[in-house]
């Protein structure tokens, strides 16, 4: 005769043996689920960096120099700071130099490797001086303010 | 014909230029360019008489020499001649002991270069 205590203990066994083997079905469908689709869709982010401005400054001048009226050389210095390599597509006036200097855009086309040193470009009669340019002009060294384009190579 | 469309089109991909859209960009900065001077200008020869006449090299792209003459204490006479070419002739009294002479060339000029008249 099994008593009533015995009866509700083994209930109590049979309802745990009933969880545990759900939870382990359950568990057990979802590991191999996993193992399953291993692999699968989706997308990976990546970011394109900005293109950096040219260093632009001036170079020594040893040819064309100017005298009243006349036409000479100018020469810029430009370096590229970009991890690719770029080409300088145009220099372009960029406000007035003294001594009645103007400067007339070129396109020199220069190749510049990537992050590169300084490379001095030679602008052969870009520079013109007026013709009343002042006594005082005579051995001067220009500034000639100018805007420097680069473009990927 | 379908062929003769499709060999065309084939060739079309073929030649045409790949689509390149360079990245740009640009800076500010400042080239460099140098002014010429005008070389100096040397008298040859200053020979007093009459007339008197100087002589100097000709400065490259001079359109005008100034001559002024110097009396013996140092004054400038107080007559001067222009000359477009690399002499000149002129009578000047015997107190005159000295010729000065400058280049202009366009805007700019030498500064003024002297000799003894014996």
């Amino acid at each position: 005769m099994i008593s009533f205590r015995e009866l509700v203990r083994r209930r109590y066994v049979r309802r745990g043996v009933i969880v545990f083997a759900v939870m382990t079905t359950a568990l057990g469908s979802g590991v191999a689920y996993a193992a399953w689709t291993s692999s699968g869709s989706g997308s990976a982010t990546t970011k394109a960096g900005t293109a950096q401005a040219p260093v632009v400054s001036g170079g020594a001048v040893t040819t064309g120099l100017l005298y009243p009226g006349g036409t000479g050389d100018a020469v810029v210095t430009v370096s590229n700071p970009n991890p690719y390599p770029v080409i300088v597509t145009t220099v372009a006036p960029n406000g007035p130099a003294t001594c009645g200097v103007t400067f007339t855009q070129r396109s020199p086309g220069t190749a510049l490797a990537a992050n590169s040193a300084p490379v001095a470009i030679t602008l052969t009669g870009a520079v013109t001086m007026s013709s009343n340019a002042a006594n005082t002009c005579q051995g001067a060294l220009i500034d000639v303010p100018v805007l420097v384009t680069i473009a990927s190579a | 014909m379908r062929a003769v469309i499709a060999g065309a089109a084939v060739l079309c991909l073929v030649a045409a230029p790949a689509a390149r859209a360079a990245w740009q960009t640009a800076a500010p900065g400042t080239a460099k360019a140098k002014a010429g001077t005008v070389q100096a200008l040397v008298i040859t020869s200053c020979a007093k008489g009459t007339p008197t006449v100087v002589s100097w090299d000709p400065v490259p792209g001079a359109n005008l020499y100034t001559v002024l003459w110097q009396q013996g204490n140092g004054a400038n006479a107080p007559f001067g001649e222009t000359a477009t070419t690399a002499s000149l002739t002129y009578s000047v009294p015997s107190s005159i002991s000295r010729v000065r002479v400058q280049a202009t060339v366009g805007s700019w000029a030498t500064t003024y270069t002297q000799k003894d008249c014996p």
